[in-house]
């Protein structure tokens, strides 16, 4: 990869005395595409620094004026006229409108002249319209169209007719930005071009409802089918419930897209014909149909939702069942409990979604009342779930029994809503059960729920998991505690995880190695690196020391230069270049010079040169913008 | 964490293989270079999506494309393939310069539109995408895609019930800008344009100059012309996030200051680290920052009982008891999607609104337009968020928007 130089900066804050002003200037005059940018930029930023003190910005402004004539080449014009676009007033029209009688210079003075306020632009710019061709003069018509102004009506018209598309175009936008009376009359005598109409459908906007019900009416029967869809928005825009019978006709014979947009309509303004057209169509409208209603929030909706449940159509039943999610009760609890155990994929998705949103404190009190009684496994399993996913306060005491089930499924879930749900005082109980299974799985998720009950409190106290793990024999036990801790990452553990390291069971001196190795502070780092520096065991060591790299790139008040520090440490303990490479790969993330040092110390070794090289590159790139 | 397993509730697989056609969306992506190739593939792997067209006027970047998507027909010029009828769909992804033109055409052939952040090149380009999607009905999803990933809804929704009290600062780190990805940042003279690539098209909109290998894949960025810098290549993003965890979605700044440095170069004039201050309603301060360590990448909200920090490698609080906390049905919830261009596409179907439409994406963007204004003009920029307009300032004001090259309008 080629190395960008990049030159000292140039700060924009950096303030000019005229006499530099004048030899930026003078600079830019000579400029060409591809030179030194050096006094563009400074002129530039002078020139928007100026923006904010008036007498600066005149007097700069007739120093640009001046310096126009001398520009050596059309960059050096294009230069001169971004700054006039910027700081220019009435003064630098005469300038600007004489660069629109030449094509190679016409664009770059419209831009400027776009941009200065004031009827001299304007009119230089209105001036210009007649007198130029081909693209420059739909250009024109844009700008002229910007500015609002009226008086170029009577010239954008005739170019409606134009059969240069990009001119219709432009004259139709220009006169939708101009508004005036004289500009819809204009367009709607238009050929009614998708151009056009959008120029309509923008004025009808700004339009009192008088005269935009009439453009919306005329545009409905466009044959342009996105014409139609916006008109007939725009009809139930400003006529509001007037517009119910034109809705319901486009509901009935209307394009889907036109039907579309109606039933989105229909929804705000009748709520009730929606409701009873629901039966009439299609499951893609019903769909939208579902969607619509559910998003007014209006309870009298719901029949239709629960109504829905029973088609078979599926997008349908997960529209209704979107809907339920927001407007549902404590009634559809247990038939959305049960669809949930029933169904799979996006269904059931959308039902475990709706079961955990539906609002309601009665809702939760629901679900609790129906776990115990629930004798369908999978139903019961969803019911668990949506008790963890809801937080029900209430939950544990329920769920602590239904953890020790017979079904698996209603176990798992169990775990799972209890570590969404249990607190401090669950804690003894939990580990109780992680000590009686036997299933790896089950230990597993037992580990995090700990962990999250413990969490739950602010001090994260590690008490339990320490009398309990002073009072263990089993082994698994042991292991599954460490992992607790680790997750937890209470520093009163860090003594017994360090006593666990010297244990001989192997699985214990692991499950150790990988607590401190995922601490979530960089306290235990002294640690991993002494056991990666003196452990004749090579599989401990690839762990303690891969385990090192990550807690120093855990974000800390740490200056950079000591972590480089700590990772060249790391480096004199790697046994592998695989090892080599992650520290290399974590180095350049340290933006310092000891981190360079130490990738480039690397460079000549042949296992992890290219990968030094890489890391030296981007290294030096990242430390350069610092310097600058 | 808590663990959250929702699925996008959409129609997706439940189709299986066979989708019928009122049942798939026929979408056209317009822009298949670096960004856009990648996403067509992301909306391929979405079985109701057939990729119908694909338009690029880079003639290497569209044989790659066509060979990806071999039923899709090729374009070179995106106004042919906003017309065709049998395109429901756009996927947008070509440079922040053409945002708004490309977006226009293809909402006022009646298709929805998701299209990448930012919004478009600036301010008043954005108000009429916004305004155009709400002419004709469109459904818009901006690619601003980290409000569909759970963690960063999740830290959002700690933020809005009060869990950190009452937010008085946000802090945002974002990547420094000048980024050379492809080694061309040193090939800055005029030569001629490859033939492969149609130069004068490629500017469109932008002001006329001659072709240089680092004005254009990719590194369109770094110039003012063609794109807005890192921090509007960001904003969409990362302030986007602060904007949801606060509840500002419908409003913004009351003023921004800004300040940027901008290494010389013959033609980036974007800064390649900058700060820029924006004070909110309320007594909130966002510092946004780009390039410097004192700020971590991310969003981190910071209020009187604690703060959140998310990015796309997790979340962290304090107290860490935060992250255990649940937010219950009956609190301020998020909507939840499990993949921001499956949520498009439930979204063209249901025409439900998606979670990040064109203007909450306008409203996510302003503190970067506007400041890339404070930093250019070294001034404190006061905004009136309710009618959306500079105070008291004519000059900035012209650099909300920008002229547009000849035969082009939005």
């Amino acid at each position: 990869m080629v190395r960008l130089k990049i030159l000292p900066c140039v700060l924009l804050t950096t303030m000019l005395s005229a006499a530099d002003a004048g030899t930026w200037i003078q600079q830019v005059a000579g400029y060409d595409f591809g030179g030194d940018p050096t006094a563009l930029r400074a002129l530039e930023a002078e020139t928007l620094r100026a923006t904010g003190q008036p007498a600066q910005a005149r007097d700069l402004e007739k120093r640009l004026i001046a310096a126009l004539p001398s520009a050596r080449n059309n960059a050096a014009r294009d230069a001169f006229c971004r700054n006039l676009a910027i700081v220019g007033s009435s003064a630098s029209v005469p300038a600007l409108a004489a660069l629109l009688n030449r094509a190679d210079t016409l664009e770059m003075a419209r831009y400027a002249l776009e941009r200065i306020p004031g009827p001299e632009a304007t009119g230089a710019l209105r001036k210009a319209l007649p007198q130029t061709g081909g693209a420059g003069k739909a250009g024109l018509a844009v700008s002229l169209g910007r500015r609002r102004d009226a008086a170029s009506v009577p010239l954008l018209r005739p170019l409606l007719a134009s059969s240069d598309r990009p001119l219709t175009e432009a004259a139709a936008t220009a006169l939708a930005h101009i508004g005036t009376p004289a500009a819809r009359e204009a367009l709607l005598s238009a050929k009614a071009t998708p151009v056009v109409a959008d120029a309509l459908l923008q004025l009808a906007e700004t339009a009192p409802a008088t005269a935009a019900g009439p453009i919306y009416r005329n545009l409905l029967t466009s044959d342009n089918e996105a014409v139609r869809m916006a008109a007939l928005h725009g009809i139930a825009r400003v006529e509001g419930a007037r517009s119910t019978e034109t809705l319901l006709a486009a509901l009935k014979t209307a394009t889907p897209r036109v039907r579309a947009i109606a039933i989105r309509e229909l929804a705000r303004l009748d709520e009730a014909a929606l409701i009873r057209a629901a039966s009439t169509v299609l499951a893609p409208a019903r769909v939208q149909i579902l969607t619509a209603l559910a998003d007014t929030g209006h309870a009298t909706v719901a029949p239709l939702l629960e109504e829905s449940l029973a088609s078979e159509s599926v997008p349908v039943r997960i529209a209704a069942i979107n809907g339920l999610a927001k407007l549902g009760t404590r009634k559809q609890i247990p038939t959305l409990a049960a669809r949930a155990g029933q169904t799979t994929g996006e269904e059931q998705a959308a039902v475990r979604l709706a079961l955990a949103s539906i609002r309601g404190a009665d809702v939760d009190a629901a679900i609790l009342e129906a776990i115990p009684v629930t004798t369908e496994a999978k139903t019961q399993a969803e019911l668990i779930r949506a008790s963890g996913e809801r937080g029900i306060r209430g939950a544990p005491a329920i769920l602590l029994r239904t953890a020790a089930s017979k079904e698996k499924p209603v176990r798992t879930e169990s775990i799972r809503a209890l570590r969404e749900t249990a607190g401090p005082p669950e804690v003894p109980q939990l580990i109780a059960l992680l000590s009686r299974t036997e299933d790896d799985t089950e230990r597993s998720e037992y580990e995090r729920t700990v962990a999250a009950a413990i969490r739950r409190s602010k001090d994260a106290s590690v008490a339990e998991l320490l009398k309990a793990n002073a009072a263990a024999t089993d082994a698994d036990l042991r292991v599954s505690l460490l992992a607790i801790m680790s997750a937890v990452g209470n520093n009163d553990a860090l003594p017994v995880i360090r006593e666990a390291l010297k244990a001989k069971d192997n699985d214990q001196q692991r499950a150790a190695i990988n607590a401190l190795a995922g601490w979530p502070s960089a306290d235990p780092a002294p640690d991993l690196l002494a056991l990666a520096q003196s452990t004749a065991n090579a599989s401990h060591q690839a762990l303690a020391l891969r385990g090192f790299v990550r807690l120093v790139q855990i974000p800390s008040s740490r200056p950079p230069a000591e972590s480089a520090k700590m990772l060249a440490d790391g480096l004199a303990a790697a046994r592998r270049p695989e090892e080599k490479k992650i520290i290399l790969a974590a180095a350049q993330r340290i933006i310092c010079p000891e981190s360079l040092a130490l990738v480039k110390s690397q460079i000549n070794d042949p296992a992890v040169g290219e990968e030094a090289r890489q890391a030296a590159t981007a290294l030096e790139r990242s430390l350069s913008f610092r310097r600058n | 964490m808590n663990r959250r397993t929702f699925l996008g509730c959409g129609m997706g697989s439940v189709l299986g293989a066979q989708v019928p056609p009122s049942s798939s969306v026929a979408l056209g992506v317009v822009g298949v270079g670096w960004q856009g190739l990648a996403t067509m593939k992301i909306f391929q792997s979405d079985p109701r999506v057939r990729i119908a067209g694909i338009c690029d006027i880079d003639a290497n970047h569209l044989a790659e494309a066509g060979a990806a998507a071999p039923g899709a027909r090729t374009h070179h010029e995106f106004e042919e393939m906003m017309a065709r009828p049998d395109i429901d769909a756009v996927y947008m992804a070509v440079p922040d310069h053409w945002h708004g033109i490309v977006a226009g055409t293809a909402l006022r052939n009646g298709k929805d539109v998701y299209g990448e952040k930012p919004l478009a090149h600036n301010w008043t380009e954005g108000r009429t995408i916004a305004d155009a999607v709400d002419r004709y009905g469109r459904i818009w999803q901006t690619g601003s895609w980290q409000r569909s990933v759970a963690q960063f809804r999740y830290a959002c929704e700690l933020v809005r019930n009060g869990r950190i009290g009452k937010v008085h600062t946000v802090e945002i780190g974002l990547p420094a800008g000048l980024n050379d990805w492809d080694g061309l940042g040193h090939k800055v003279q005029p030569e001629t344009p490859p033939k492969t690539l149609d130069w004068k098209r490629w500017l469109g909109p932008a002001p006329a100059v001659p072709y240089a290998p680092a004005r254009v894949h990719k590194t369109w960025r770094w110039n003012y012309d063609t794109g807005g810098g890192s921090l509007m290549d960001w904003v969409g993003h990362h302030v986007d996030i602060a904007h949801w965890g606060l509840g500002l979605d419908a409003t913004g700044p009351l003023s921004v200051a800004a300040h940027g440095e901008v290494p010389r170069h013959p033609l980036w004039n974007t800064p390649a680290q900058w700060r820029v201050v924006a004070k909110y309603a309320g007594g909130i301060t966002m510092n946004i920052s780009g390039g410097f360590d004192d700020i971590r990448p991310g969003t981190r909200w910071i209020g009187d009982e604690g703060w959140v920090w998310v990015d796309r490698s997790g979340a962290e609080a304090s107290p860490r008891s935060l992250l255990t906390s649940r937010i219950g049905p009956s609190e301020v919830r998020l909507p939840v999607s499990a993949s921001h261009h499956r949520q498009f596409i439930d979204c063209v179907f249901n025409r439900a609104e998606t979670l990040t439409p064109a203007h909450v994406a306008l409203r996510s963007a302003t503190p970067g337009w506007l400041g890339c204004i404070a930093m250019r003009t070294g001034r404190i920029i006061r905004w009136d968020p309710t009618k959306q307009q500079i105070l008291n300032d004519a000059s900035a004001e012209r650099l909300l928007s920008r002229p547009l090259g000849a035969p082009w309008s939005v």
